[in-house]
């Protein structure tokens, strides 16, 4: 076993408090002392948003310019409580197809037209991909100082990722052969390395529309913990303080993300130049090995949990 | 401007698949089991009822057999960014197809990425900005089976306005230099969100290109000390004075409020060396290549 770490101990901690966390709402600091859960807040974001639309009203035009100097009509996202997710929150889409189904059946309009490709645009797809690819160039890689926050085991030194990368970088030959071969439980064994992600989440606000008389959020579609999709209750708890506008509020939305610490940031390539858009294959390995590494390194630190824990689960 | 809907869960499974099938047959057999492998790997999942606990884990790390996931573009890897670009290309470069405007082949894709002297468009996964005679956008929009698509008068965070004598304007949008302070996806005391009084100051850097800026600072202000007892201006300068140098140009004032744009906006090379490195370590391509090497080994 490849020791790359000293932090064993915190990291047992964390991995153990993760498991054992009950989920409950983020308080959520805007500046200094001011909560979004609070009534200041609302009072504020009321006052705000009327200032907001009595300035600089909306003047979208029906072919999606604006007038000089414009201004699109979303400022409401300020009625959503930053840190409030709706309920459930919703797990990502293990099964896309699902979501697919569950968009026909919840929310019709969003559905497409058809699920999958026809052998015409097959071709188009294959070849559109070869161009692409054909286009790419190698590029650096910025990897975050800060890694994601909530995750257990992590690190957040530096030195500690120029540690694994370096200590990967002289395995690699090693690893990326049992990779082809298939053999997890050897690279498990050896390196700790196990292929999984870990779910995070941000919020994200959304705009609030006033329908017949008062404000209504947009509908969100999430699976539930027993597997069920469902329409995500939006609606205020109890946590959130009321104010005179407290009915015009609503919680945010939560967007589940897969987190990947060591180099959970990359470049992707210039928007500007689509078709120059940088493939950074070599990123990936490192992704792909760093993004196990949550799972590796909190496992390798608390083998005594191992029981306890994920192979419970699998078993 | 057009703005595809649930961009990530409605990409269809044939095109991650013949996406995959690319990066092997272009980039090696081992690059292509990679990419499989980041897109279907096993995912822990965290409890998502209010007040609730446990987590659940679907496939098995140790069993190849169970990376079947078909999210269908995970987060966490970096394929996320650019596989979402390739979607949202992918679906302009069909429809042009099914338009009869190329013919889908390796040589009228390649030229109409390049952009044609009669219509072009630019894309950033959801985000498509189709440039080209009147009506075109609504055409292809229409031509889409895969996704649906909605017309949005934003691209890239940037506005499209119109003067009086036909003159098309991108400018800096408003509403986000409200929004994205008073609610950005991560509170102040998130690891990963930046120092938030430099961020409010760098932002009267990064929005120069919205004409009524000072009028709007001031009706901030003005609400914000109505409620707080001073203004914005001077609560950050308070917090901002212990911190870091506030950027003043553009594009560093941009990655100093967010610093993500370096994922998906901007590249190292443009920035301030300082303000990458206060943020990032950067890797370049040479410190790894015998991984590399090691990688294209394999295909064998």
């Amino acid at each position: 076993m490849v020791d790359l770490t000293k932090e064993s101990d915190s990291n047992s901690k964390s991995l153990n408090t993760y498991i054992t966390m009950p989920e409950r709402p983020t308080p959520y600091e805007i500046v200094p002392g001011l909560y979004a859960n609070t009534a200041a807040y609302q009072l504020f974001a009321v006052d705000l948003v009327d200032g907001f639309a009595e300035e600089f009203p909306t003047t979208i035009r029906s072919d999606n310019f604006c007038d000089w100097p414009g201004v699109p009509g979303q400022v409401t996202s300020l009625y959503n409580i930053m840190g409030v997710g709706h309920d459930p929150a919703g797990v990502p889409p293990y099964n896309a197809t699902e979501v697919k189904l569950a968009f026909k059946r919840l929310k019709p309009e969003a559905a497409p037209e058809l699920d999958d490709l026809d052998a015409a645009s097959m071709v188009v797809a294959r070849n559109l991909a070869k161009v692409m690819l054909r286009r790419a160039t190698p590029g650096s890689i910025p990897i975050k100082r800060q890694t994601s926050a909530g995750l257990p085991a992590l690190s957040k030194e530096l030195e500690y990722k120029y540690r694994v990368i370096d200590t990967w970088h002289s395995r690699w030959s090693d690893i990326i052969v049992n990779v082809k071969n298939h053999n997890l439980e050897y690279l498990e064994e050896e390196y700790g390395i196990l292929f999984c992600y870990f779910t995070g989440r941000r919020y994200q606000p959304d705009a609030v529309q006033f329908k017949d008389g008062k404000y209504v959020p947009k509908v969100r579609i999430v699976q539930d913990w027993t597997g069920q999709w469902v329409v995500a209750n939006r609606e205020l708890p109890d946590m959130v303080e009321r104010s005179k506008y407290f009915d015009r509020f609503t919680c945010c939305r939560v967007r589940k993300i897969n987190a990947s610490p060591l180099a959970s940031t990359y470049l992707c390539g210039s928007q500007r130049s689509l078709v120059s858009t940088i493939l950074m294959l070599h990123i990936l390995i490192l992704s792909l090995f760093e993004g196990l590494m949550i799972y590796s390194v909190g496992h390798r630190a608390s083998r005594r949990y191992r029981c306890g824990t994920w192979r419970t689960m699998m078993s | 401007m057009w703005d595809v809907e649930n961009h990530d869960v409605v990409i269809p499974l044939k095109l991650r698949a013949a996406f995959v099938e690319a990066v092997g047959t272009e980039w090696g057999y081992a690059f292509g089991l990679l990419t499989d492998m980041a897109l279907t790997m096993p995912q822990l999942i965290k409890n998502d009822w209010r007040y609730g606990k446990g987590v659940k884990l679907e496939g098995n790390p140790l069993d190849i057999s169970t990376f079947k996931a078909a999210y269908v573009n995970p987060s966490g890897v970096p394929w996320t960014s650019i596989f979402a670009k390739y979607a949202g290309v992918f679906y302009f470069v069909d429809a042009a197809t099914r338009l009869g405007l190329i013919d889908g082949s390796e040589d009228s894709i390649d030229s109409l990425l390049r952009g044609t002297d009669r219509w072009s468009f630019c894309c950033a996964g959801d985000n498509i900005l189709v440039m080209g005679e009147d009506g075109l956008g609504e055409r292809l929009a229409d031509a889409m089976p895969y996704c649906k698509v909605g017309g949005t008068e934003s691209f890239l965070g940037m506005v499209a306005v119109k003067t009086a004598t036909g003159t098309v304007h991108f400018q800096t949008n408003p509403v986000s230099y409200i929004v994205n302070f008073f609610a950005p996806g991560r509170s102040i005391t998130d690891a990963q969100r930046g120092d938030w009084a430099v961020g409010w100051q760098a932002r009267q850097a990064a929005y120069t290109s919205f004409p009524e800026l000072a009028r709007l600072k001031e009706l901030t202000n003005s609400v914000f000390r109505q409620h707080f007892g001073e203004t914005l201006d001077s609560l950050s300068a308070r917090y901002a004075g212990r911190q870091d140098q506030v950027y003043t140009d553009y594009i560093d004032a941009r990655v100093q409020m967010d610093p993500d744009r370096l994922q998906w906006q901007y590249t190292p090379e443009e920035v301030d060396p300082a303000l990458v490195q206060q943020y990032f370590l950067t890797i370049k391509p040479g410190m790894y290549n015998s991984m590399y090497e090691g990688l294209i080994k394999t295909k064998e």
